[in-house]
């Protein structure tokens, strides 16, 4: 029996590519993500260290990079559940698709955050840089 | 779609095998993903949220420090423990290191054993 279409056979390497080149970069900046969240839980990076570690302009090309290697990571093996899991074809292009626009609003809203400073308070949400 | 397609195997057909450590292993890699999919960016966003307001600071600090914010912090710990170390086992299959059936048996011995011993660790440490 000859296959309807081609289906995502094309584009299977580059997701298996990309899902392990993301791999790699979350294996070095995972760790310091968890390291700072662990080191502020119990009390040993203040507000003052935080802050200048964190809006550093290298620290924020930085965040961008982890954000996008994250979202990469993310998508590739969504997609490679999805497509296990949901096997008809209509409802898995739409929850593909619901999916990539999800990743892509949280992509433009995390840049803004990380790049404008944005900070929340009961009253602003969010409030704008210093 | 036809009769034919329709009664033809899709994968993965999980009820027909018998649960072994590698078949948990890769299933709980799949499970991990989807819930650090949840908790990692809210947990970035969180972390960059408390490092530019000395507000957020106080009300971030005083989530993470409570009951649940401890027990979303550690089991995202653990499920990231995971979800990397066998990361590295399944990088390493990638370039052909421990493509044998004992090797893949035992590195996944190594992993869910390594993890629980992270998890009871963090447990007794946080």
């Amino acid at each position: 029996m000859k296959p309807k279409d081609l289906g995502t056979a094309h584009t299977g390497f580059h997701d298996w590519y990309w899902q392990r080149i993301s791999a790699v970069v979350l294996l070095f900046s995972i760790p310091m993500l968890m390291g700072i969240l662990l080191l502020t839980y119990n009390g040993n990076i203040s507000f003052e260290i935080l802050n200048i570690a964190l809006t550093h302009p290298i620290s924020k090309a930085a965040s961008i990079l982890f954000l996008f290697a994250l979202l990469t990571h993310m998508w590739t093996g969504l997609k490679v559940i999805i497509e296990d899991y949901i096997h008809t074809t209509a409802a898995r292009v739409v929850v593909l698709n619901i999916l990539l626009l999800l990743l892509a609003g949280f992509a433009a809203y995390m840049s803004y955050h990380i790049w404008t400073e944005l900070s929340y308070t009961w009253d602003c949400i969010p409030c704008g840089g210093k | 779609m036809s009769q034919k397609m329709k009664q033809s195997p899709l994968s993965p057909r999980l009820s027909i095998y018998k649960w072994r450590l590698t078949m948990f292993a890769s299933i709980a890699h799949r499970a991990s993903g989807v819930f650090l999919v949840f908790t990692i960016p809210a947990l970035f966003w969180l972390l960059l949220s408390m490092a530019h307001g000395k507000i957020t600071y106080a009300y971030g600090l005083h989530w993470l420090q409570g009951s649940f914010g401890t027990f979303v912090l550690w089991l995202t710990c653990v499920a990231l423990f995971y979800h990397m170390v066998n990361g590295i086992r399944f990088l390493l299959l990638d370039i052909g290191k421990t493509d044998s059936r004992e090797a893949m048996k035992l590195s996944a011995k190594i992993v869910v054993f390594s993890t629980i011993a992270f998890a009871l660790l963090l447990a007794i440490k946080i």
